[in-house]
């Protein structure tokens, strides 16, 4: 028996299919304008990696922004994200009691109780500075790849402060530093720390608690993840792949409600 | 179309009732806040409404505020100075918050009116504070008086308050309808009867919702187990947020909206003499009044208290709050009212700004509900 | 850890002797001397709240918005608004509150708190009572009642109600004169009550008529700067303020603006302008709103580099009133007219003419409107305002900033609008 979670963010796709007890596999995409096709291609091929039989897959359940469309075609149910990076995180981390997400456009943090149900959850407003967007402006601005930003950024010996919390606002304030001669490597230390200052506003809006858990594309980044240390206080934990708690926790909770059914059936 | 759009939403949106007023040579006066007393304005012989603005797109308010004043005020004073309002005779109102009194020069100014009074509504409350509401509110009747060359007997201020206290009554059965364990009304078709209360004489609403009321009784619940949710914030005119809250799996039961319970929660003595009786009725609103307040309380510990006995008598699972991002007097007390509600209740707090963010917002209100059924 | 400096706005050049800071120092630690020894009570007041009855009573008026000019000079503001944020408190809410209500949940112990307690100036002691007049924005009284709240102290609002638009200055209804004295009495008994102390008629008077002095004083100097050179700029008005502000109603104020008037007087016998020497007055501008505490420099010395000072400010002349002179014999009423009816209360004619007057009397070439982005007041009164330059024709510039936040601030925008400003002045 096999359960399949999948998390349609808005820059990537990310399918993981579990058995009665662990992940057997993942795969993930970018998102793009034929969700239908992306989301059925990126189903199909993690099925083959894993050489399992579509008919033992039991049930789907979808999360993300997509979660709407999918259930349309493909999945038999759908939960928010925030539900299922609790789950997720919970299955990998215990004992976590806090989730900070940031993800392409939305960054979140999330608390929960000892039993892993979102106590309280707060999500960033309209401004995209916090998101995994807002880190590719300003890699675009500085003419560097988003990947390198998080090692660049470990070598800054002066950390330059950026004061705007706005995109546009601190996209200028980046131009001028570059024209001010300031060291790359300083201003990128910099971004991070706008950015922990920004989304670690919203972890202490739900209340901080260890331990810490960091989800999302931008976790990948360790240059980030030390900012983020350092402003809050708490050592941060991240997933061996930080991209996909998100549908790991929706394949979860397929085969919660699959066994739910099956036992009401009986 | 379903009845309530037919009966009620139609003189809202379409402006049906609003039309046939003009016909018969009525003369309509337009108010931006629920503390505008608008019994001394019908007993003028006027028709009184309330101004919303129905479109999200801004094009000509940019020029005349910033970006960061409240949506009710941009929305309002963009459908002004595109036309949408030029029915309107005149304007009135009140000085209950800082972006009404500047709205109402502006709108003198940029749209225009033939007649425009602001209502000076004092902050605390007393009895020094009532005498003084009192004599500001018989100068609002000489004006209305000397400009529309009418005289406003105590007989027909008394008959208006008449009327209005059975609207107060009537809206007030709605929402115990609305209320009950299995209800038997969506919050956004209460808001769609809502604004036909703001577009039509009150007389006429009276008998159309009784009616209703009549109907609504003998009709079957809404057939649902939903998350019972109480949702709390200002003035919300926009049945679209309503109906996506209520889209994940929601029922609204109770509410401390500006364009719900806090415009009838209130009742007018008609024992008093009626200016008084208008002056003690609007101040004495303890809803959750957050520009005025009694002499010494915490406004925020009134209104508490009030979404406490909301929640306790419709048996909310859950309290939404609705955040203006441009209103002051909304995110002052925020924190705290977070911090005290959050001790008894789940809640969620979702900033509005328009055009919305359907699909955030759907994330958030399916989370909350996923949150509370576990 | 090496680690710039996070804001990087800067300070303003002064031009009079006077040294502000020292005198804001003082009062903070007065006040802190008086608070542990329990000698005199601390009330929390919103700004332009009748002080003088604090001061004919013996109370220390404290004003949490004076506090947060201070740390948005010392730029310790944004902390301060982070942990108010973090409380949940919106972005575009007010800065001026979120300062306050930052430090009141836990910002007094962050460590660039700490640094500013060593230097031993702005620690804001507890306050025993608080008291705020509704005469400018609606949430004062919200503000204060909510720091009652917090402290468990008792609280007093006061309400100045909004002139409707067709009463003139000098012609107030007898019932808005009534409903305020009435107010002051409610007031005074309030005080009596809560802090044990005697109210004494006769005193009052006496701080009337001190703080009267006080606002002639200023308003002489205002005179002497329509003088060609301008004597003193903003950068240095917009610092006085603070006796205006905290101190109107104490004798040691009187004294301090004396010294500054005749340093003034001084000047403009000697022709000697506010400008840096060698440097000769070109334009002269009025400055519109609150400036931005944390940015002085960009606000008043960025525009001397075209020879332009700011002879007049809104802002300043706010605190010494403009409905006429008080009179220390009806103390009360005189209260009343000064700080019942003052700009967001009164009208839009009161409006008009004041700014007219401006650019007659003071030379104005043009207009720098300071658009607030966390007050909505500023804000819709520029809009108000630039509607009445556009009718006159007159040039005026708009800068979006914060009066002490520079998160939301982009000093490269705010400088190539003013640049833009004085190049079409120029042409």
């Amino acid at each position: 028996m096999y359960f399949c979670g999948i998390d349609i963010g808005s820059l990537t796709t990310k399918v993981v299919i579990i058995d009665e007890e662990d992940i057997v596999g993942y795969r993930f995409t970018k998102s793009g304008i034929n969700p239908r096709g992306i989301i059925l291609n990126l189903y199909e091929d993690t099925i083959r990696d894993c050489g399992i039989d579509k008919r033992d897959v039991r049930f789907i359940t979808a999360t993300g922004y997509g979660r709407n469309v999918a259930t349309a075609f493909f999945a038999d149910e759908k939960v928010t994200e925030i539900t299922c990076h609790a789950k997720g995180v919970r299955k990998i981390f215990p004992d976590c009691h806090t989730v900070i997400d940031i993800g392409g456009q939305d960054s979140k943090a999330m608390r929960l109780d000892e039993n892993g149900r979102v106590r309280s959850f707060a999500m960033n407003d309209k401004c995209a500075a916090g998101s995994g967007r807002f880190l590719e402006v300003m890699a675009n601005a500085l003419g560097i790849n988003i990947e390198d930003m998080g090692s660049l950024s470990l070598k800054s010996k002066n950390r330059v402060a950026i004061s705007s919390t706005c995109t546009v606002f601190a996209e200028s304030e980046v131009v001028s530093l570059i024209a001010a001669e300031k060291d790359k490597e300083d201003i990128i230390a910099g971004l991070h720390d706008a950015i922990a200052t920004r989304v670690s506003g919203l972890a202490k809006n739900v209340g901080i608690e260890d331990e810490v858990v960091m989800t999302g594309g931008v976790a990948k980044n360790v240059g980030m993840v030390r900012s983020f240390e350092r402003k809050i206080g708490h050592t941060i934990y991240i997933p061996p792949e930080p991209l996909i708690t998100g549908a790991l926790g929706a394949a979860l909770i397929s085969r919660e409600k699959f066994l739910d059914r099956k036992s009401r059936e009986l | 179309m379903n009845e309530v759009d037919e009966k009620f939403y139609e003189t809202y949106g379409k402006k049906t009732k609003i039309r046939e007023y003009q016909g018969s040579g009525k003369k309509i006066l337009g108010s931006f806040c629920s503390y505008t007393p608008e019994e001394i304005i019908h007993a003028a012989g006027l028709v009184p409404i309330r101004i919303f603005g129905e479109r999200t797109d801004m094009e000509e308010v940019n020029t005349h505020v910033s970006s960061w004043i409240c949506y009710y005020a941009r929305r309002c004073l963009e459908d002004g100075l595109q036309g949408d309002y030029e029915f309107l005779d005149g304007i009135v109102s009140v000085t209950s918050d800082d972006t009404n009194m500047p709205m109402y020069s502006i709108w003198k100014k940029e749209v225009g009116a033939n007649y425009a009074y602001l209502v000076q509504l004092p902050f605390a409350i007393n009895e020094t504070a009532i005498k003084f509401y009192t004599k500001i509110l018989k100068k609002f009747k000489r004006s209305l008086e000397e400009f529309y060359s009418v005289k406003i007997t105590d007989q027909r201020l008394k008959d208006s308050i008449k009327t209005y206290n059975r609207s107060r009554a009537l809206l007030r059965e709605l929402y115990d309808l609305r209320m009950s364990m299995s209800p038997k009304i969506s919050a956004s078709d209460t808001l769609k009867i809502m604004l036909a209360s703001y577009s039509m004489l009150k007389e006429e609403f009276n008998d159309l919702l009784e009616g209703y009321i009549a109907d609504l009784k003998e009709s079957e619940p809404l057939n649902d187990e939903k998350i019972r949710v109480h949702v709390s914030g200002t003035v919300l005119h926009d049945v679209e947020l309503l109906e996506i809250i209520e889209g994940c799996g929601v029922d609204i039961v109770s509410d401390d909206l500006c364009t719900g319970s806090r415009y009838f929660s209130f009742n007018v003595d008609e024992t008093y003499e009626p200016i008084e009786a208008l002056s003690r009725g609007y101040l004495s609103s303890k809803t959750t009044c957050m520009t005025c307040s009694r002499q010494g309380v915490y406004p925020l510990d009134e209104r508490l208290s009030y979404i406490r006995d909301q929640v306790k008598a419709s048996g909310a699972d859950g309290v939404i709050i609705l955040g203006d991002k441009g209103c002051d007097l909304c995110a002052y007390g925020l924190p705290t009212m977070r911090k005290e509600l959050g001790k008894d209740i789940p809640i969620l707090y979702l900033d509005v700004d328009f055009p919305l963010a359907a699909e955030q917002y759907k994330t958030r209100v399916e989370a909350f509900v996923e949150s509370i059924k576990g | 850890m090496a680690e710039e400096k996070k804001y990087k706005t800067g300070k303003a050049k002064k031009t009079l002797s006077v040294d502000v800071l020292k005198y804001v120092s003082k009062y903070y630690i007065e006040a802190n001397r008086a608070k542990k020894k329990g000698s005199k009570p601390i009330c929390y007041h919103t700004s332009l709240d009748p002080i003088e009855i604090d001061y004919a009573m013996g109370i220390i008026p404290m004003l949490p918005e004076n506090f947060a000019a201070i740390c948005g000079a010392l730029q310790i503001a944004p902390d301060l608004i982070e942990v108010a944020e973090q409380r949940g408190c919106p972005s575009d809410l007010c800065s001026y509150f979120k300062n306050h209500f930052g430090y009141m949940e836990g910002g007094k112990d962050l460590p660039s708190m700490k640094d500013a307690f060593d230097m031993n100036l702005i620690v804001l002691p507890d306050p025993d009572i608080v008291c705020s007049l509704r005469n400018i924005c609606r949430l004062h009284p919200i503000w204060m009642r909510q720091v009652a709240r917090f402290y468990n102290v008792p609280a007093f609002t006061m309400d100045a109600p909004q002139l409707h638009p067709k009463t003139s200055l000098s012609k107030i209804d007898d019932h808005y004169i009534e409903f305020g004295v009435s107010q002051l009495k409610d007031y005074i008994s309030f005080l009596e009550k809560h802090t044990g102390r005697k109210f004494d008629m006769e005193r009052l008077s006496e701080t009337v008529a001190l703080s009267d002095r006080l606002s002639k004083i200023f308003e002489e100097i205002y005179e002497l700067r329509k003088v060609t050179p301008c004597p003193v700029g903003g950068e240095d008005l917009n610092s006085l303020v603070f006796f205006l502000v905290t101190e109107a109603g104490s004798q040691e104020a009187v004294d301090v603006a004396q010294g500054i008037l005749d340093e003034v007087k001084d000047k403009v016998r000697r022709r000697e302008g506010a400008l840096p020497e060698g440097t000769e007055e070109a334009h002269r501008v009025s400055f519109v709103g609150i400036p931005p505490w944390h940015d002085m420099a960009t606000a008043f010395t960025y525009m001397q580099k075209y020879g332009a000072t700011s002879v007049d400010e809104i802002y300043v002349r706010a605190f010494s009133g403009f409905a006429g002179r008080m009179d220390p014999s009806h103390p009360l009423e005189s209260l009343v007219r000064k700080y019942f009816f003052i700009y967001p209360t009164t009208t839009e004619q009161a409006l008009r003419l004041i700014n007219i007057e401006d650019i007659t009397g003071y030379g104005i070439d043009g207009f720098i409107c300071w658009n607030l982005t966390t007050c909505r007041l500023i804000s819709t009164l520029i809009a108000r305002l630039k509607a009445m330059y556009d009718l006159f024709n007159i040039p005026y510039v708009t800068c979006d900033a914060d009066q002490v936040d520079p998160r939301q601030y982009n000093v490269e925008q705010v400088r190539n609008r003013l640049d833009a400003f004085f190049e079409n002045l120029e042409e």
